[in-house]
């Protein structure tokens, strides 16, 4: 987990309310092939697996992330792609492919969940 | 590996044999009937029931004499007045209010009110005066005042227990409030609860003006022993033979004895000469000269009186120098007139320069032999063996003699160390005593008991040096020993511990010679491998080993009435050249006599001992190749328990009795022996025969060693590194730490006791007051993430409590005294009234100038308002005001702390 | 499963991570397109869904374990990571002291209380977002904790332990008193709000002493403090596949059985007669490495783990059952993916 002092009194609340979630840093103007994202308020969770969908698309010549700093809460995504697709597109493909994914993962567990005779059951299990 | 399936751990129980589990059973005995710091108690102990009283009596008369005024007149009569001093009474310890009320202390309230933990003493005095009348026909011709004839004049006055001062009185020692609530209570520790006292506190310090303090014990050269050593050449001396002299009882200084065998014989003579020193006689004398002046006048006499046996050749030829150079003085008289010309006194008579020579032989040279007349033989025959043993090693018979065998040191613990204090601060009171009786007498005045007698000057001498250390004169620190007394070491339980068993040498830190730093083959089980100090101190400090002991001292009366009813010959009465056949006996380094069958002796006195019916303190050294037996019973020797192996060499614990222990710890004891380090070549008869055996190995480390799992496995400096680190770790240093107020202490949330665990840390109740937790551990691969010297740690763990800890701090102050009627006060300042104000907020505080419990503190709030009234006159550089009558003196919080108030005071 | 033993060494890299001596071999993923020529390894979504398998092994009161089948350690490791220090609970932030005189601090006994999980369901509760946002009961749940500890008047004379002598001696979690605030009491009234376990030891009391406390419970997640984790703990690790690439016959076969957990490898005879070991539940496998560290063995048997087979373990503190806490996991990655692609669209960088 991000080794982030509390500065505030969060009350656990664990999003920053109003602030920039997402910046555009490093990137030529006039080639919009290849860009650095930076998304604040977001870690490996996101980083790595949003990486993988990214790198998934053949028209991405690379992509990496990481965490600049351990005490500053955001991640640095660089994408850069063979001039077929902007780094933005490039992004944006992956959450949509990411999302793609966890919905279908979503609804095979549900559907595994829902078919109760074919696992165990143990006592004390609870079903809403 | 697979073990042997069909070894049966606990066919120990079955079988007789004795089984490492038999041996803790032993350990635990030990240290249940014990305790960890008996070496502190039972030394204080025999400082509070002995030793004062001794050091009373030894100093405890006086006279004063006033000449008669030869007036002619009927009242023309000698005056003496006498104070003695007779029995000491020692209070529990108490506390006087200001207000006049008396009440028994205890030390929790000591250490809150910072008081001085101490109990009065009382003694009883007598004053007699007495008359001689010069008229009085028994006083025809009397000269001096000593012998004249004296009647008692008054009545003998008597007072009983008079105060003369506090003692400060060692936590759990028999004198201890503490003991009492121990004893009435049965209940194992569980009652000193009541009075604020943690159950596993073990005593063994003092509490002085508030704060803890330890005595450190002192280590020293033990005295009456004769060292040989070799001088490095280039110099005027070969080989010298030395002793530092002192007799067992009174206060006198170790006068020391140098015998020298020269590089170069004197003018006309061949070979080297030896000499010695004599005290107060400034230039060395040839021994000869020495033997003559104590009456042994023929060359036979003296020769063999120092080699024994008149076929050493070898030895006489040595010795040839010396009756040579001694040629031309051959009678007693000259020989002492030749010792007192070289003395302090010029301008003398010879009559009185003998009797001064005969004097400083009396009484000053080797007084541990005698100080009294018509002793001149024993005297003789113990420089004689002092020379002998010179020449021994002269003639490369006998090894030279070890400076850092750990069985010629010995240890000053607390009672050693106050009485030396005590004595001092005795003489001093009783000194002023005589000064103001003096006066007394000369004015004709009333002697007035409460002016005669200062408690502060014993209180106060006693106090100082606990509180700050400086052993000695408070006038003269310069010459005093600082740091004998140093404040407890709270860290944790152990620090505690190991603090209380630690032991200082005395010589310069900076001198570079490695020898008294090293780890001796003597130290063994009497002071931990591993527990010292790194740089400076690195040796010198060192501590002692979980199951050694230090002697208080003992009488050694009954050991030598002993040797007189078992056969030993007395020196006087025997012929010298039976010495070389017998073994030598010596008691506390005097040499007493022979004896002809050691075997049978030495048998006895164990058997005795055993059985308690001589000190079971007592060290008996059987030197089989120098044909000696020496008998220690004085005070301050290491010693450690042992096991006794009988003749048939089994051991003399049974099966039995090691089961029984739980239930008669006394049985168990009396088969462990004292063992006193035998001394270095004694077992040089390389012993089929085992006399001890060892209880446990693991007994040979100290309180922080002991922690350490599996110390027989790592490098030796990681222990000593561990030693030194374990007393800085986190746990809980005492239950009752919420009352106790220290200045900081720091808690640990959830202590845990170790997974991997050592027998010993059971002893030192590791477990109940464990330091430190047990951490899961990754060491990450080799060229991965890894920075050297640090870790990354669970943020999770640290959220669930892992490591967590508290940090108490007390902040203090007192409404002092200004001038004659003011007097600072606790109040909450106001800017309109007071000057100074200090800039952090005086909002938290109360109006009593208190701040409330619970309240959160951080920066540089202030936590105490306090106000000292401005005089007058003050100006206060210009900022005063009419209004402004007071001056901050507030307590701010340190600038880098918060937190909460605890608890108020 | 059965051995595989004639794979090519690429498709083994590709499938398997395997173990050897002193090393790990390729732990990282190599999917991806351009990789390996003429072969397509770029995203798509129905190919996923044919490789995508799920297989619930159990689900019981707290805990679960299932086969996640056919993603990349990067999507399963999300999963993992947001089950322990994402999907939010209900825990005691808020400790306000009346009165404490028992012997534990103030500070450790708020550390302690924030610990206790706390059976409310936090999908019905939202965040106070920060200080400004005043406490409701939409965001707050109300405990209270009031208790003294006295002398018991009927002990047996002869009463030893605390619990017989004295009455309220020690403080669990089930004293903890649920104030309902508002509506809670009405849309709660079937699963009332309680300490999930009703016999934490909180702290010790002794006659006279009492605590009189009110806390304030609210939801967060566990990476803000674990004590809002909402599991024990959640693990995935791989498929654990021992391949076996000669016949291990005789006594060595029982010595191969040995380096394993009981129940992976079993002797059976072979055709001819002899004892011969083979891999019957590798599932079991710690993959100890321990048969590596034989000569014997070295050529005969290679250890792998499947790549891509996943055995997901959820070990929920009982504030939510397990099944419910991966639901929720996966929902909060989409909505990671949401936030970032509408903050995305509006910054600009989209339409360049």
């Amino acid at each position: 987990m991000a080794m982030v002092e509390p500065t505030v009194d969060t009350h656990g609340f664990p999003f920053t309310e109003g602030a920039i979630k997402f910046e555009v840093i490093s990137t030529d103007e006039s080639d919009p092939s290849c860009a650095t994202f930076c998304v604040h308020d977001e870690d490996h969770t996101l980083g790595n697996s949003l990486r993988y969908m990214i790198m998934k698309n053949p028209a991405v010549q690379f992509c990496g992330y990481s965490i600049p700093h351990p005490s500053e809460f955001k991640i640095h995504i660089r994408i850069q792609t063979d001039g077929t697709m902007t780094a933005a597109k490039a992004l944006d493909k992956g959450l949509d492919d990411l999302m793609a994914l966890c919905q279908h993962v979503l609804e095979t567990f549900n559907a595994k969940v829902a078919a109760r005779d074919e696992y165990e059951i143990r006592e004390g299990a609870e079903f809403e | 590996m697979m073990m042997n399936p069909s070894y049966d751990y606990d066919a120990g129980l079955l079988s007789d044999e004795i089984t490492q589990e038999d041996c803790w059973g032993v350990i635990e005995t030990y240290f249940d009937d014990k305790g960890l710091v008996r070496q502190q108690l039972d030394s204080f102990d025999e400082f509070v029931q002995n030793t004062i009283q001794e050091i009373v009596s030894e100093n405890g008369e006086f006279q004063i004499i006033t000449q008669g005024q030869h007036s002619g007149t009927h009242s023309d009569v000698t005056r003496r007045y006498s104070i003695q001093f007779g029995q000491i009474y020692l209070s529990k310890p108490t506390h006087s209010e200001p207000e006049g009320e008396t009440k028994q202390l205890y030390p929790q309230e000591a250490r809150l009110r910072n008081l001085t933990y101490s109990a009065p003493l009382y003694v009883d005095m007598r004053k007699k005066v007495e008359i001689a009348d010069p008229a009085n026909p028994l006083n025809q011709d009397v000269t001096s005042a000593a012998d004249m004839y004296w009647e008692v004049e008054h009545a003998e006055s008597d007072w009983d227990k008079v105060f003369i001062g506090k003692v400060p009185i060692m936590l759990r020692s028999s004198y201890c409030s503490l003991t009492d609530l121990l004893r009435a209570n049965d209940v194992e520790g569980f009652d000193v609860q009541s009075v604020g006292e943690c159950p596993y506190d073990q005593g063994g310090y003092f509490v002085i003006n508030g704060s803890e303090k330890v005595l450190i014990a002192q280590e020293r050269m033990a005295t009456n022993t004769v060292y040989v050593f070799a001088k490095a050449q280039p110099a005027p001396y070969l080989f010298s033979a030395e002793i530092r002299s002192q007799p067992e009882k009174g206060s006198k200084l170790a006068s020391t004895l140098f015998i020298k065998m020269l590089a170069k014989g004197g003018k006309g003579t061949s070979g080297h000469v030896i000499r010695t020193s004599l005290p107060y006689i400034k230039s060395d004398i040839p021994i000869m000269v020495v033997f003559r002046a104590l009456g042994s006048i023929t060359d036979r006499d003296i020769l063999a009186q120092i080699c024994y046996d008149f076929n050493d050749r070898e030895m006489l030829e040595l010795l040839k120098p010396s009756i040579e150079e001694a040629f031309v003085i051959q009678d007693r008289d000259i020989a002492l007139d030749y010792i007192g010309r070289r003395g302090t006194t010029i301008g003398v008579t010879r009559d009185k320069r003998l009797r001064y020579a005969a004097d400083i032989l009396q009484k000053e040279m080797l007084p541990h032999v005698s100080t009294s007349a018509h002793h001149q033989t024993r005297k003789a025959f113990f420089f004689g063996y002092m020379i002998h043993r010179l020449l021994l090693a002269a003639l490369e018979r006998r090894e030279l003699d070890d400076r850092d065998h750990f069985g010629k040191k010995r240890l000053d613990l607390a009672g050693p160390l106050l009485s030396g204090l005590f004595r001092m601060l005795f003489r001093k009171l009783t000194n002023d005593v005589t000064r103001y009786t003096r006066k007394v007498v000369d004015s004709r005045g009333e002697f007035n008991l409460t002016m005669a007698i200062k408690g502060g000057t014993i209180t106060r001498g006693l106090q100082y040096s606990l509180a700050t250390g400086n052993w000695g004169d408070q006038k003269k620190f310069m010459q005093a020993r600082a740091g004998v007394s140093q404040v407890l070491n709270r860290y944790t339980y152990a620090s505690t511990l190991s603090h209380l068993r630690r032991l200082n040498t005395p010589i310069g830190r900076d001198g570079k010679l490695a020898k008294p730093r090293q780890l001796h083959n003597t130290h063994w089980g009497m002071v931990c491998p591993a527990e010292t100090p790194e740089g400076q101190a690195c040796g010198l400090v060192k501590n002692l080993s979980l199951m050694s002991y230090v002697t208080v001292g003992h009488s050694v009366a009954p050991i030598l009435d002993f040797l007189n009813e078992f056969n030993m010959e007395n020196l006087e009465e025997i012929t010298p050249d039976r010495i070389p056949k017998a073994t030598k006996v010596f008691v506390n380094g005097q040499w007493l006599g022979i004896h002809d069958d050691p075997d049978t002796l030495v048998k006895t006195l164990r058997n005795l001992r055993r059985n308690v019916d001589v000190t079971p303190e007592l060290s008996i050294v059987r030197d089989v190749a120098d044909k000696e037996l020496r008998l220690y019973t004085d005070g301050g020797r290491i010693s450690r328990p042992l096991f006794i192996v009988e003749e048939d060499q089994t051991l003399s614990l049974t099966k039995e009795i090691a089961l029984k222990t739980k239930t008669d710890p006394d049985t168990q004891m009396r088969q462990c022996d004292w063992n006193y380090l035998l001394e270095e070549g004694s077992n040089a008869v390389y012993a089929r025969n085992y006399t001890h055996c060892e209880i446990h190995p693991s007994m040979i480390l100290g309180i922080c060693a002991s922690i350490i799992p599996f110390p027989d496995h790592n490098q030796s400096p990681r222990n000593t590194y561990q030693s030194a680190m374990g007393k800085q770790a986190m746990g809980i240093f005492l239950t009752n730490y919420q009352i106790r107020m220290d200045t900081m202490a720091n808690i640990l949330f959830y202590p845990q006791k170790p997974l991997a665990t050592t027998r010993a840390m059971e002893f030192m109740h590791f477990r109940e007051l464990p330091a430190g937790q047990n951490a899961v551990v990754a060491i990450a691969v080799y060229s991965g993430y890894n920075q050297e010297d640090s870790l990354i740690m669970s943020q999770s763990s640290i959220d669930r409590g892992l490591f967590r800890s508290m940090y108490y701090r007390v902040y203090m102050d007192t409404e002092k005294k200004v001038g004659m009627m003011a007097s600072e006060t606790f109040e909450k300042p106001s800017r309109d009234s007071c000057l100074r104000l200090k800039h952090g907020t005086y909002e938290k505080l109360d109006n009593d100038g208190l701040i409330a419990p619970g309240v959160r503190v951080g920066g540089e709030d202030i936590i105490i308002g306090k106000t000292v009234p401005i005089k007058e006159d003050s100006a206060e550089m210009g900022q005063r005001t009419a209004a402004h009558t007071k001056r901050d003196a507030s307590t701010p919080l340190k600038s880098t702390e918060n937190g909460i108030i605890d608890r108020v005071m | 499963m059965t051995a595989v033993h004639d794979q090519d060494a690429v498709n083994l890299m590709r499938t398997r991570v395997v173990l050897h001596k002193d090393r790990v071999a390729h732990p990282s993923s190599m999917d991806f397109p351009h990789t390996f020529p003429n072969e397509d390894l770029s995203w798509d979504l129905t190919k996923f869904k044919e490789n995508f398998r799920i297989v619930i092994g159990f689900i019981g009161k707290n805990d679960m374990e299932f086969d996640m089948i056919g993603v990349d350690a990067a999507i399963a490791n999300a999963f993992r990571r947001i089950l322990i220090g994402e999907v939010p609970t209900m825990a005691i932030e808020k400790v306000y002291i009346m009165n404490n005189t028992s012997i534990m601090h103030d500070e450790i006994l708020a550390q302690r209380l924030g610990l206790i999980p706390i059976k409310a369901d936090p999908r019905l509760f939202d965040f106070r977002r920060g200080a400004d946002d005043p406490p409701t009961d939409l965001n707050t749940v109300v405990l209270k904790l009031k208790i003294q500890c006295s002398k018991n008047p009927n002990a047996p004379p002869m009463a030893a332990l605390p619990s017989d002598k004295f009455i309220n001696s020690s403080v669990l979690s089930s004293h903890l008193q649920w104030d309902p605030q508002g509506e809670q009491a009405e849309k709660f009234k079937n699963d009332p709000i309680r300490p999930v376990i009703d016999d934490i030891l909180i702290t010790k009391l002794r006659p006279g002493q009492e605590i009189d406390m009110e806390l304030h419970c609210q939801k967060g997640i566990g990476k803000e403090h674990a004590k809002w984790s909402p599991v024990a703990t959640a693990s995935y690790r791989l498929l654990p596949d021992i391949q076996i690439l000669e016949p291990i016959t005789g006594d060595s076969a029982y010595k191969f059985q040995k380096c394993f957990p009981k129940g992976v490898v079993e002797v059976e005879q072979n055709d001819s007669g002899e004892p011969e070991a083979k891999v019957v539940n590798p599932r079991k496998d710690t993959v100890s490495r321990e048969v590596l560290r034989h000569a014997e063995f070295e050529k005969k048997v290679r250890l792998t783990r499947v790549r891509d087979h996943f055995i997901f373990s959820i070990e929920s503190t009982g504030i939510l059952p397990p099944q419910v806490l991966f639901v929720e996991a996966a929902q909060i990655l989409i909505n990671k993916c949401k936030v970032v692609k509408a903050a995305l669209h509006s910054s600009g960088a989209y339409f360049l």
